[in-house]
């Protein structure tokens, strides 16, 4: 299978022996290697793929089922009839791609009706669909800032948008996670001319930790920031509403701009901002994953949609998902794994260990999926651990 | 840290189930490895 091409570098010429090998990180990235060691705990829940819908109860392709405690479909929609049904009728009428970006003949009216319902949700002037939640971080940060402005943002944000805020103009400026004084102080130190940003995640994607959104608030109105909140792990899960940590603190309406993926409580794929028209619009224009890169594909833009309207005609899912995370958060302290404080669905429990931990023998033969994952929060980290 | 998550669908005895072999894993990895955390920031 790889005759053609291998990690090995051809003899260079003399001139350029010494000539570092810009592959290198990868070759010696230390978390592939743990992985490729299949004695590793964890590693062969990696390699083991799903052979069916994410469910409380998943069929892994090697025949066996576990209790899923790694999966972002947090509704439970993903295997839905309506969900299934609707993306199959899109398929069916659009087929299987939009073969070009929104601007080059890729948006269909399925589109347009997704972006009109989240920006009802939000209550904002406009929606922009991206083809997934790191795009819609990138499609917005990227577009946001001069250079003389400055992102403050969070140290334990998503990958995403640690990525975004580099690819924006604007100087990026880290702050203590979820610590207010470290927030004010940089603002603070601010030119009081210098346009400023402040990018957190409603929900923190590895520990369910909900970012202090009222305080945050306060700050970013007494300083004159903008404010942009990452509700990937909020949506269909914080909230009456089911809007993320900003309707649960009652501060939706001071968000400047809320980032969301589709994967996870919407149970598709794709990514959406819900902001302002005028900001919309500039993204529209000038957002490299939205004009450059090809549209969302049909069956999971109708998927997103109709699991969007299951949200709001079934709120009780949002109820049932809070009372499941306080029930596994309680029996995980009775039994003395006490997870880190937190409201959201993820759930985070110490282990005093960097390394994937084993289900230990005599389990159960639904034993819980476990996955060692690097943490998308410390990109440099060898390794995390996590279920999934 | 070991990273789990919830859906609106999993059942009672799953949640059960699921919580106890994730707290003896945590246990074994934190014997093995001697540096628990705190009580104080593990909660309910
Ligand atoms: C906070 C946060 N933002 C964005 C994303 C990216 O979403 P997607 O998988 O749709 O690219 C994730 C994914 O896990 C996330 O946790």
């Amino acid at each position: 299978m790889t005759d053609g091409l291998t990690a090995a570098r051809p003899e260079l010429p003399a001139a350029a022996r010494d000539r570092r090998d810009p592959f290198a990180p990868l070759h010696e990235n230390a978390l592939a290697a743990l992985l490729r060691d299949p004695a590793h705990p964890g590693s062969a829940s990696v390699a083991v793929p799903t052979g069916g819908a994410p469910l409380p109860v998943t069929r892994y392709a090697d025949g066996r089922d576990r209790i899923n405690l790694g999966t972002g479909n947090y509704l439970g929609l993903a295997g839905d009839p309506r969900l299934i049904e609707s993306a199959a009728a899109a398929l069916r009428r659009y087929g299987t791609s939009t073969s070009g970006s929104r601007v080059l003949n890729g948006t269909t009216g399925l589109h347009l009706q997704l972006e009109e319902e989240l920006a009802d949700l939000y209550g904002t002037e406009a929606a922009v669909l991206t083809s997934s939640g790191v795009n819609a971080n990138l499609a917005l940060l990227s577009t946001v800032c001069t250079p003389d402005d400055v992102l403050l943002v969070d140290a334990h944000v998503h990958a995403s948008l640690h990525a975004a805020a580099a690819a924006s103009r604007g100087k990026v400026v880290r702050w203590q996670h979820n610590d207010l004084d470290s927030l004010a102080a940089r603002l603070e130190r601010l030119d009081p001319r210098a346009g400023a940003v402040v990018v957190v995640d409603g929900v923190y994607s590895m520990t369910g930790e909900i970012a202090p959104l009222r305080g945050i608030t306060a700050l970013c109105a007494q300083h004159g920031a903008r404010l942009v909140v990452d509700e990937a792990h909020g949506l269909g899960v914080l909230g009456a509403g089911g809007r993320g940590a900003g309707e649960e603190l009652g501060v939706l309406t001071d968000v400047d701009a809320v980032t969301v993926a589709l994967s996870k409580s919407l149970a598709s794929v794709g990514g959406a901002i819900m902001t302002s028209r005028a900001a919309a619009d500039g993204i529209r224009a000038s957002g490299m994953p939205y004009v450059f890169s090809a549209a969302n594909d049909p069956a999971s833009v109708a998927a997103a949609l109709t699991a969007l309207r299951i949200l709001r005609a079934e709120p009780e899912r949002v109820v049932r998902l809070q009372q499941n995370c306080a029930l596994l958060r309680r029996v995980l302290a009775d039994a003395g794994a006490g997870p880190i404080q937190g409201r959201g669905a993820v759930v985070a429990v110490p282990t005093g260990s960097e390394e994937a931990i084993p289900v230990p023998p005599g389990a159960p033969r639904s034993t819980p999926a476990s996955t060692p994952t690097p943490s998308p929060t410390r990109p440099s980290r060898a390794a995390g651990a996590c279920c999934g | 840290m070991l990273r789990l998550t919830v859906m609106a669908t999993h059942t009672e005895a799953q949640l059960r189930t699921a919580g106890e072999v994730v707290a003896a894993a945590v246990h074994a990895a934190r014997e093995t490895h001697g540096e628990g955390l705190p009580a104080a920031r593990s909660v309910a």
